[in-house]
């Protein structure tokens, strides 16, 4: 841990298993977004129609006290009240299902997260995509004829059908990290690295020197 | 192969302040505020509708804050805070979190601290870029629409 995060008050930290934080947080976080979604929607009638406490209280015959405490802690919603209020409201809670997101990642020492965007000048053959593995990294360009540079900490390639990849990769003491922009050569301008790069062509081991050297 | 729509990650520090148990002394609820933290997380993760300014913001003033936001535990005193940055848009780095009094008011050594160490992270991150990304700039606005997707 760095001493200059201003982070020592978390002393000697007991991780909480990762079983009881999923099932935990799938009740807390759902209990929140209800909460979220029936006080941004008082928030914005109130605005509107200046709607009050006092007025739902009345439309649904119970105290004010009472639709205070719903609308001002999250634990106290429940899909009843909640479902209450929005119908005072003049709303319906409709539910839905999703998959849920991964859990926050650790940005860990010398990882390699890189993260390619392919362009291509017809708008329609446009696409997107996401490499956060070297090796698949390698692999497109083992398979491309293009060629591909690696200039110290920013890569990119442009193949002969215009297509573009820009990689920029940037290794911390704390952390790897990159940050992919739309291709520079589609706005005119120059992609060509500063005199301070060290070109060199990319090279299998080129993680392991990351990791050691970054 | 990373498909998220919006991604969270967390330095190590970081990572372990919202992976482990608080002990903090005298604040009895430390555990019921680093949930709310996470739950915040996720919802924004989800995309869930969020309360503008209550539970994620820019953090001001610039241009010292620039790019620095906070996700928000308010309903368990004394609160608790994640500070980071958005590197691009729809990924947030967290580089810190934050017990709000350990934060103290506005201007005061913990929460200089606290953003300094944010944007010493972002100017290590971008420091070996020989490009100069147009987009760097544009995750540094003050609404949430400025820094990801809202859907």
């Amino acid at each position: 841990m760095s001493s200059d995060d201003g982070m020592n008050w978390l002393g000697r930290a007991t991780p909480v298993s990762e079983r009881e934080e999923a099932l935990e947080g799938a009740g807390s976080a759902a209990r929140l977004a209800l909460f979220n979604l029936v006080r941004g929607t008082f928030d914005s009638l109130s605005k509107e129609r200046k709607l009050t406490k006092r007025e739902l209280a009345d439309n649904l015959g119970v105290s004010g006290a009472l639709v205070s405490r719903w609308l001002v802690k999250p634990a106290n919603m429940t899909i009843e009240s909640a479902a209450k209020l929005l119908y005072a409201m003049g709303r319906e809670l409709r539910l839905s299902v999703e998959k849920r997101p991964a859990p926050h990642r650790e940005l860990t020492y010398g990882e390699n997260y890189f993260s390619a965007w392919f362009h291509t000048h017809s708008a329609s053959r446009r696409r997107a995509k996401t490499i956060t593995d070297w090796d698949e990294l390698l692999d497109i360009r083992t398979r491309s004829s293009d060629n591909i540079h690696f200039f110290d900490k920013v890569m990119y390639f442009e193949s002969k059908e215009q297509q573009m990849i820009l990689l920029h990769g940037v290794c911390s003491k704390d952390g790897f990290y990159r940050q992919v922009t739309h291709s520079d050569a589609m706005l005119g301008n120059s992609i060509e690295p500063t005199s301070k790069t060290n070109a060199s062509p990319i090279k299998a081991t080129a993680r392991e020197d990351c990791v050691g050297n970054c | 192969m990373l498909t998220e729509r919006r991604m969270f990650f967390a330095t190590p520090a970081a990572s372990l302040a919202l992976s482990s148990s608080w002990t903090i002394p005298s604040v009895e609820d430390a555990n019921v505020i680093r949930r709310e933290l996470l739950d915040v997380v996720r919802l924004w993760q989800n995309g869930t509708a969020m309360l503008a300014n209550k539970q994620i913001k820019p953090l001001t003033p610039p241009p010292a804050c620039d790019g620095v936001w906070e996700f928000r535990a308010t309903q368990a005193p004394p609160g608790a805070r994640i500070i980071g940055i958005f590197p691009e848009r729809n990924i947030f780095v967290a580089t810190g979190v934050y017990p709000r009094h350990y934060l103290g008011n506005r201007g005061s050594r913990g929460w200089v601290t606290a953003i300094g160490y944010a944007v010493g992270r972002r100017a290590a991150w971008f420091a070996g870029s020989t490009i100069n990304w147009p987009s760097t700039a544009k995750f540094t606005g003050s609404d949430l629409g400025t820094v990801c997707d809202v859907f």
